[in-house]
């Protein structure tokens, strides 16, 4: 929604102001079943098919070597942003497609019998409210880091010719298509929840830490705010439980098997 | 199985890393297919197209379009002059989009036949365009294997689509939204 307050451009607008209000929706949403356990969003999931994984994982493939494409072709070279949402893609891509693709995420269960369950039909996924908190959260983030010119400050930093690409306006859709995905038990939802944590761990400490000491550096001044500083790390918060539960989760399985 | 999916993975990035080198500075073949909202939708429609087609079709109709792209750009490196190819590329959006919502099945080689020419106009944009600085080779290289990136996304995207229980009619669907983007392109052509 910053991204849309901010353009001069009326399809941006639109879709800006829709995508950024959904999204408000869904991570309040969110943010009321983290708090208030609901029945109705423990989600059965059925182990999909190989032939459905495979075809998934091509397609991830695919583009992520577009996406390669397009970070080896900018110029003058990519930014850490970019290459923080590159390195989260290939590795959520490798763990998915070697651990939890054929498998059901069923993370809040808390007996050894549940665990054995872990490939039956009957495993219940509830990962969505986090994952819902982790997009509120990061739907804050990108607010602030809008609002307070986040995109003017990197191309400024790393010398590059505006407009730089927007980056969380992308992510931001990707993340409600898995939220969606994950809802309506797709096998993507899963990856999109692994790819997203992962970059939301690799790249809000850029935010916090290396833009601002970086900036301080070039320019000789102290330590100080930029775009998005203030918030960047609250996302981090349900992502990291998320992978701490995936990881728990899949080592217990593993052993059990 | 995954020690041959990584060495494929490897070798397309560090591929991509020595060519691009190549390439750079200045505009490289590999983001043309990408710039343009013409060019991407036109080569995911074909991709997505010759899943719905399938069997051989979803092979041969792509590497059709792939093959006269590379005619297409020799052409338009020469500068030779070939008429109405922004019209072509706009025509090729709406009547691929067309193909896919009316989920009409051609016969293989009239589908090969119609995508190639589609894929001259497209290969001549892109040769044509070509910055005079840039190494031809790299260049060609790089948009062709951008280009098939582009129609393995439109395979698979569509065979995933497939695998619904509506997938037909939301590939249909697709398609309709290929045509209005067709007819938007048609009606943005200069005079």
């Amino acid at each position: 929604m910053g991204f849309a307050l901010r353009t001069n451009y009326i399809n941006y607008y639109y879709s800006g102001m829709g995508a950024g209000l959904l999204l408000l929706t869904v991570g309040l949403s969110g943010v009321y079943f983290s708090f208030k356990r609901n029945a109705s969003l423990v989600v059965n999931m059925t182990v999909t098919s190989k032939r459905l994984i495979n075809l998934w994982t091509a397609f991830s493939l695919n583009i992520a070597v577009l996406y390669s494409i397009i970070i080896l072709s900018s110029q003058p070279y990519p930014t850490p942003d970019l290459i923080t949402f590159w390195i989260s893609l290939i590795t959520g891509i490798i763990l998915w497609r070697n651990t939890i693709a054929l498998k059901t995420l069923d993370l809040h269960s808390i007996n050894l019998q549940a665990e054995l369950d872990y490939r039956s039909n009957d495993s219940k996924l509830t990962i969505l409210p986090l994952y819902l908190l982790m997009l509120a959260l990061y739907l804050l983030y990108t607010q602030e880091a809008e609002i307070a010119q986040y995109e003017e400050h990197v191309a400024m930093l790393f010398g590059i010719n505006l407009p730089y690409p927007q980056l969380d306006f992308i992510k931001t859709i990707l993340m409600l298509f898995g939220a969606i995905s994950l809802y309506k038990q797709k096998p993507i939802g899963n990856l999109i929840v692994l790819v997203a944590c992962i970059n939301i761990v690799l790249s809000q400490p850029l935010a916090f830490f290396l833009f601002p000491l970086l900036e301080a550096i070039k320019n000789n001044y102290p330590f100080h705010y930029f775009p998005g500083m203030w918030t960047s790390l609250l996302p981090m918060i349900p992502a990291i439980l998320i992978l701490q539960k995936v990881s728990t989760k899949f080592f217990i399985s593993n052993r059990y098997e | 199985m995954n020690k041959i999916a990584f060495r494929i993975l490897a070798l397309a990035i560090f591929g991509i890393r020595y060519v691009s080198a190549h390439a750079l500075p200045g505009e490289s073949g590999w983001l043309h297919p990408l710039s343009g909202v013409d060019h991407m939708i036109a080569m995911i429609a074909v991709g997505a197209w010759s899943a719905q087609l399938g069997g051989r079709a979803i092979f041969s109709v792509p590497l059709a379009f792939v093959v006269a792209m590379f005619v297409g750009g020799v052409i338009g490196f020469t500068h030779i002059s070939l008429p109405f190819t922004e019209k072509g590329i706009a025509v090729s959006v709406f009547l691929l989009g067309l193909a896919i919502a009316l989920e009409h099945r051609l016969p293989i080689f009239l589908a090969i036949a119609g995508v190639g020419l589609f894929g001259i106009c497209h290969g001549y944009a892109h040769g044509y365009e070509m910055p005079s600085m840039t190494n031809k080779y790299f260049y060609i290289t790089g948009f062709l294997i951008t280009t098939a990136c582009l129609h393995l996304v439109g395979a698979i995207g569509g065979l995933l689509i497939l695998e619904d229980k509506h997938g037909r009619i939301y590939l249909r669907l697709c398609g309709g939204i290929a045509i209005i983007i067709g007819i938007w392109l048609i009606i943005g052509l200069p005079k």
